[in-house]
């Protein structure tokens, strides 16, 4: 049987990464701003984690005006999604690995 | 935010921020349920206003629902659109639409039948639509009151010779769930 370590996507596995798809999922679409607080990351920090993640076809990032203030808002794909219920599959085997094997 | 590394905290990182981002969509959430309250008790009102006039217009007891059915959806629409401006993270509004515009056609046209049977299935079909509602919103103990409320109306409209009677009864019992639903999501998204 394959060890879970094997199936560890290093994109998703970062910590800030990981916590960004956790948000995006439970949401349609959220805000730059939002994420960026609740991660307690700087503007370039962050910037730099989702382009990232859009570069891996993870999340699409769209910048708009709504009235006069400029927002971005971060989605994460279908893609997104599935390789995050996938890697937390994979956390949980690795648990359970760790936890049977003591 | 904390640097986890092993499994399991991250894990538990993943559950704390799913759950502060649900937290946050639930914001303004509550008012849709005192919108759909002030509807209940509004046709609480359309029957005892006619009760105690002489000439007992019972006529606007039947016909409230065309008027408080689409006031209400039209009402939680601008307050849905409003607080989806001001929360930063947002989600599909589809569920809702689909409840929504069930709920409201049933009332739209059932309210409009001349029979008080009509307006206790009213209500009937409208406590399944919330319940239905609150399990999208995912407060199943809201759901479940007011599921259990619905078929106990229904029950009790199978059981009771004069249903006009039960129809004030039962807006007024809808009213206080909702009402009671509302304040309790006001209270938690503090």
């Amino acid at each position: 049987m394959t060890h879970p370590t094997v199936q560890i996507d290093d994109v998703i596995h970062q910590r800030v990464r990981l916590g960004i798809l956790a948000m995006l999922v439970e949401a349609d679409a959220a805000d730059f701003t939002f994420l960026r607080d609740s991660l307690e990351l700087t503007d370039g920090n962050l910037s730099r984690h989702l382009q990232v993640l859009e570069d891996a076809g993870l999340v699409t990032i769209k910048k708009r005006f709504e009235g006069k203030k400029p927002r971005t808002w971060v989605r994460a794909t279908k893609k997104g999604r599935s390789a995050l219920a996938g890697h937390l599959r994979t956390l949980k085997a690795l648990i359970d690995q760790v936890g049977g094997g003591q | 935010m904390s640097n986890p590394t092993e499994p399991q905290d991250l894990l538990a990182q993943v559950d704390r921020l799913r759950s502060a981002t649900r937290q946050t969509l639930m914001l303004d959430s509550w008012l849709p349920f005192l919108v759909w309250a002030a509807v209940c008790f509004g046709a609480l009102i359309s029957y005892v206003i006619p009760s105690l006039l002489p000439s007992r217009p019972y006529w606007v007891t039947s016909y409230y629902w065309l008027v408080g059915a689409p006031a209400g959806m039209v009402a939680t629409i601008i307050l849905g659109i409003r607080s989806d401006r001001r929360r930063p993270v947002r989600r599909g509004n589809w569920p809702y639409w689909v409840v929504g515009s069930v709920i409201a056609a049933f009332s739209f046209s059932l309210g409009a039948l001349p029979h008080p049977e009509a307006l206790v299935v009213t209500l009937v079909v409208f406590g399944v639509g919330f319940a239905v509602f609150c399990l999208i919103e995912r407060r199943p103990v809201v759901s479940a009151v007011l599921l259990i409320t619905a078929v106990g109306a229904g029950l009790a409209a199978l059981a009771v010779d004069d249903r006009f009677e039960l129809y004030p009864v039962l807006s007024g019992v809808f009213a206080v769930i909702l009402v009671a639903a509302g304040m309790w999501d006001r209270f938690r998204s503090r």
